[in-house]
This record gives C-alpha cells, structure tokens and sequence, in this order.
C-alpha cells in the first residue's frame, strides 16, 4: 500500500574515515575552511576541540528546560497556596496560613522535576528520538567508528553539496576511505 | 601590540584613595561608642575576603582545575601571608575593645548570666586571643607553604612540587574549613549572647569564596584585552569560572536559607533572637532585597550563556557579586547591636579605610610575580587547545 511519500534511496552524504583523532580534527577544520557547515564528526573516544570545529548550532534546549522550571516553580507556588488556604487550611504552630519559608521546599522540588523532565524529554525530542533508522549506519566506514576508526560526514543538505565535488575534496584529506551514504529503501 | 594590564599599579591607586576617603569618614566616627561596631564590619568583609582566597588557593592546589592557573596569582595576593598577618594585627582593635563587642567579655552581664558563665571555660580573653592568633599562624604557614612550592616549580621547572602541593592542600583543607569555622565562630558567632547555628562558619565561608571569585571575575573581566590576560581568558575560561561562581552563589543561597528555614520553623526563642533583629523595621527590607539581589539576580545572569562568553558582561556580574557581599555581611554583622537600618558614614569609612589597606597589600604582592604562571603545564595545553 502506497503511503504517498517518496520512499526511494535518497543521498545523505559522503562520509571519509580516518586512522587518528587528529587526522580527524585537521580534517574536519579544512572541511569548514571548504564552505561547509553541515558536517558531523563520529569518533569511538572524545577528540576534544572536535565539537567547536563541528559548530553545533546552538540548542534551544536551555530555554525548555527554564520555562519548565518556571512551570514547576509555579505550580508549586500554586499548589501549597490552595491547600493551605482553601483546602486543607490548618493552623500550625500560629503561623499565617501562606507561610511563605514552608513552600520554598516543595517549589525547589517541583522546579527541578520539571526543569529536569524539560531537559530529558526536550533532548529526546529535539535529537528526532526514537529514530529506527539512522541512515548514517548504511556506511561501511560506520562499523569501526565505534572500534578504531574516526569518521567525518559532509552531509546531503549542506547548501555547497555536490557528491562528486565533495568526494573529490574529501580525498585530498588523505582518508582512508570515502564513501558516498544513500538512505535505505522504504524510508 | 596589547597594552600590559598593570592591575597592581591599579589596586595601589585604588587603595591609596580608599584608605585616605576611608580615614576620613571613620574619624567623624571616632568620637562615639559605636566606632568598634563599624570597623568589625569592615574588617570581617575583609578578612571572610581574604580567607576566600586562600580557601580558593587551596581548592585549586587540591583540584588543578585549568580554571585555576590563571587567577591563581590573584588568590595568593588577596589571601598569602602578607594578607592573613595584616588580618591579624586587624583583630588589635577589636582586642583592645572586646567588651563592647562580645558579651561574654563584659564582666557586669557575665555576673547576671547563668549561660555566659557556664561557656566561661571557653569565652573567656585569653583563650579566645589564643584561638584567634593560633588560627591566624597555621593560616599563614597554610598560604606561604604553598605560595613557596609554586615559586620553587616555576623557578626549577620541577614537576614534583606540583605533587607536593597537592598532597599539602588536600590534608591542609579539610583543616583549613575546621579553622576558618571556628575563627568565625570566635569572631563574629560569639558575639550573639545565646544564639548558636551550626552553618555559621560555612555560611561566611562561602560569602569569601564567592567574593574573591568575584574579585577574580572583575579582574579577568576588565583586564581581558591586557596582557597576559589576552592569552588565558577564553570562554573555556570564564565558563568554568562563571559556573563555580554560579555554584557558590547557589550555595550562598542554600545556607542563608536553610538555617533561616530551620530556625523558623523551630520557633525556639533563643534562635528565632538573631532574626527577628534582623527582621526588624527596615531590617525587613534589607534581608528581603539581600535575596533578590544576592540570589536571584546572579543566578538568573549567570545562568545565561552570554554572561560566561563575554568577558565585560563576566567582568561586571564578577564585580556586582563582590560589591552585594558588603551588603551581605552588613546584615550578618551590624544588625546584632543596631537595632535600627541606619548606615554610618563609619560603617563606610571602616569597609574603605581597611580596604584600602587591604589593596595595597594585595598589589604589592602582585607585583612580586607574573599575573600568570606559566610554567605549569596544564595552562600551557590550556592555552593550546584554546
């Protein structure tokens, strides 16, 4: 049954592989200095100094997890307002009903419950997770990128893409090899 | 070429004229009783200052954070033996003067309390001068100890006093913190007649880490186009920085509140006495601003990226930290014989006049060294990889 969606192989992009970490980072600044901005590194260690290389754009995920907390502080704050003065209103110890240094313990609590779920669930959504199929994985230079292997990736959306312009480029890298990456069928 | 940041001709000038405005507005003072209770206000900002330096020194011996190397400079001027020995002749003032700041000193309310005479073993002059000189000895070694062994590192290139240090600091804070709690207990707790809390001594240690973290900040910040400066401060740097200063704001905030909280709830009369003083009249006030303006403010600004990234916006949160920790220890000192808000041109002299003392130790222990050591290596591959 047809879904109407294109399912048909489509280009992801040319990934290299490289023996070293630092083959890896050389490579992946000349790949930047080239003009392209969708690159993605794969390594079985950290290359530290890879990251600012790889220019991640920067993620909204700080301001879902504020809000969140913010949420929580609020619902917190609201909560105990309600119980303790219309719901379950009790005198204790002669204190005035909304006694503010009480609820600071509880809206600390709910704060980070929620500013911690904001920051869970937000990466889990904004990385596109759960993801059966990472078309990434379709590279023979994948297998050993978690072993002993260093991989850089110049993906299909970057706007300069051009997979035998980028291939070519890609060689002069001194990798050990490169490959072009297709999307499997049916996705 | 880059300009040379010559922040010890910078403190010198600064202090000079602190010391000379400061005298001036401490002798109008001078005249009343009242005298002693300002300068104890500005010579605990001081000293809790100078106590967050060292403490801060020996974290960063301990840890070896790549944090540490470019302000360590800044933390052995501001809490190195000169320093500690200069907070040490400070407490001849407040020796001479012990009654009229220590209630377990004054013979005629002693007479009168049944629970100042039971603590008399321990409050009592000449065990507290004791305690406070001793404190202020094994401080000073703790600061020249290690302020020796980088020297000899930098001079010998030699790794292991490296190891050395760190085997020192790592022994030397856990005595450290036991010293510091009970020198701020002697000198600012016991001032309280009955009134006792556990986190008191952490308390203002953490007011002194997070001051002279914040003096770091605001030199860092000001000086980052400067040499050497230019050099170290990335935004690994003020990164690091601004979220150990996050950290302790964090902390700060913790231990006011907690004990606050404790006590509250507890709602015994001879601890709800430190603070219904402190919540009296404008007092109010003050402690509810200190919240917004200790916490709430710094926190949210360092809480954003850009603080940590932009070295004048770091600079500037770092020197807003260190100027609200007068405020701060206004409301932890003055509050117990004030019964009023009312701000002295004493009180102002007194913070000055010992501060400017206090710079012009400072630069002239930080014209003795390079602002940044260079020799060790982690800040070499610091530098490196920035």
């Amino acid at each position: 049954m047809s879904h109407g969606r294109d399912t048909a192989p489509k280009r992801y992009g040319v990934v290299a592989s490289f023996r070293t970490p630092e083959e890896l980072l050389a490579a992946a600044n000349r790949t930047r200095e080239a003009g392209y901005r969708k690159i993605d590194g794969f390594s079985p260690i950290p290359v530290e100094g890879l990251t600012d290389v790889l220019k991640f754009d920067e993620s909204i995920l700080g301001w879902i997890t504020f809000g969140h907390g913010v949420l929580g502080a609020c619902i917190g704050v609201g909560l105990q307002w309600w119980t303790s003065n219309f719901a379950y209103s009790h005198n204790v110890g002669g204190k005035p009903l909304s006694s503010w240094p009480m609820f600071f313990p509880v809206t600390y609590e709910c704060t980070i419950l929620l500013a911690a779920f904001g920051a869970t669930f937000g990466m889990i959504a904004l990385n596109g997770l759960p993801k059966p199929h990472q078309p990434i994985f379709n590279a023979e230079a994948m297998v050993r990128a978690s072993q002993d292997r260093f991989v850089l990736l110049v993906e299909a959306s970057d706007p300069n893409f051009d997979e035998t312009k980028v291939k070519a480029f890609m060689q002069t890298l001194d990798p050990e090899s490169v490959e072009a990456v297709w999307t499997s069928e049916g996705y | 070429m880059t300009q040379v940041a010559r922040v010890d001709r910078g403190f010198m000038t600064a202090g000079i004229g602190m010391a000379v405005v400061g005298a001036a507005l401490f002798a109008i003072g001078l005249g009343g009783k009242d005298w002693i209770h300002s300068y104890f206000f500005g010579y605990m900002f001081w000293l809790v200052l100078t106590i967050g330096c060292l403490g801060l020194t020996l974290l960063h011996h301990t840890a070896r954070g790549h944090w540490g190397f470019p302000v360590v400079r800044i933390f052995e001027a501001g809490g190195g033996p000169l320093a500690i020995a200069l907070c040490g002749l400070g407490t001849i003032p407040i020796i001479m003067n012990l009654p009229a700041l220590y209630p377990w000193a004054d013979a005629a309310l002693v007479a009168k309390d049944p629970i100042l005479q039971t603590k008399s073993f321990y409050n009592n002059e000449g065990f507290w001068i004791a305690r406070v000189a001793l404190s202020f000895v094994i401080l000073a070694v703790f600061a020249a100890v290690n302020q020796a062994w980088l020297k000899k590192e930098e001079q010998t290139g030699d790794d292991r006093w490296r190891q050395r240090r760190v085997n020192f600091s790592a022994i030397g804070l856990v005595f450290f913190v036991l010293i510091v709690n009970f020198l701020y207990t002697d000198l600012g707790m016991s001032q309280e007649k009955h009134w006792f809390s556990t986190i008191y001594g952490v308390w203002l240690l953490v007011m002194g880490a997070l001051g002279a973290l914040g003096l770091a900040s605001a030199i860092l910040g000001t000086q980052h186009n400067k040499s050497p400066y230019d050099k170290v401060v990335e935004p690994w740097l003020t990164k690091d920085l601004g979220n150990l200063m996050l950290a302790f704001t964090m902390l700060w905030a913790y231990f006011s509140f907690s004990q606050y909280l404790i006590i509250w709830s507890g709602n015994l009369p001879e601890f709800t006495k430190f603070f219904l003083k402190r919540s009296d009249g404008m007092w109010f006030w003050l402690a509810n601003g200190l919240m917004i303006t200790g916490f709430f403010i710094p926190f949210l600004l360092l809480l954003a990226p850009r603080t940590k990234r932009v070295p004048q916006i770091f600079g500037f949160v770092g020197g807003y930290i260190l100027v609200i920790r007068a405020i701060d220890m206004f409301f932890v000192t003055v509050p117990t014989y004030r019964y009023q808000l009312s701000v002295y041109p004493a009180d102002i002299g007194a913070l000055l006049l010992v501060g400017g003392v206090w710079c012009a130790a400072f630069a002239f222990v930080l014209r003795t060294a390079p602002l940044v050591t260079y020799r060790t290596p982690e800040l070499k591959e610091a530098a490196d990889h920035a």
